[in-house]
């Protein structure tokens, strides 16, 4: 996992925002258009990044229909002091 | 042996393209992030891009030696394969790589 972690965010040109993304989901589970909103994104950059995200298993879909909110997975819960070192160098 | 000179240079000239792409990107992620990964990566994409830089000199730039390699008469054939080869596949390590950080 940890290896996953640096590479999806410190060795990708994409990183920066994936970092954005993730500290926002962090603090309040959101669905894509409310993230393209609050971290002012293109709404396909936001759908993008989650799904490489997902991809990786950082993050998990609510699963529902409609308006499906994204958070972080289990396995990004256990190693959450990596994650926040990472999420915090971000602006 | 046009040929492999000339693939030579090619993959070479092509690595030094990559390799500054890829170093803008992990710099760029070691001036946000600090991250001690992003200098391995940053280490290792820049030796690789001292040594094509090198060789583009040499065989495509340099008066004397670019003259000499492509002289069949002067360079034998087998380390001349050798060489442009491993120019070659380094080139298809580098594209991967770039393909995949530049997500």
């Amino acid at each position: 996992m940890e290896a996953v972690l640096w590479y999806v965010f410190v060795g990708t040109r994409g990183g920066e925002n994936r970092a954005r993304l993730l500290r926002a989901l962090d603090d309040q589970p959101r669905n894509p258009n409310q993230l393209a909103d609050d971290l002012n994104l293109d709404y396909t950059t936001v759908r993008h990044h989650l799904d490489v995200l997902v991809e990786n298993d950082v993050l998990r879909n609510s699963g529902d229909e409609h308006g499906a909110i994204y958070l972080p997975t289990d396995r990004a819960r256990t190693n959450w002091e990596m994650v926040e070192e990472i999420i915090e160098q971000v602006e | 042996m046009d040929v492999l000179v000339t693939l030579l240079r090619l993959s070479a000239a092509l690595s030094v393209v990559l390799l500054v792409g890829l170093i803008y990107v992990w710099g760029r992620n070691y001036l946000i992030f600090r991250s001690k990964h992003a200098v391995g990566l940053l280490v290792f994409a820049g030796i690789l891009l001292l040594q094509t830089t090198i060789t583009t000199y040499f065989y495509t730039f340099h008066p004397a030696v670019s003259g000499w390699v492509a002289n069949s008469e002067l360079v034998h054939p087998l380390p001349l394969f050798v060489m442009s080869s491993a120019q070659v596949l380094q080139l298809g390590g580098i594209v991967f790589i770039t393909w995949v950080s530049w997500d």
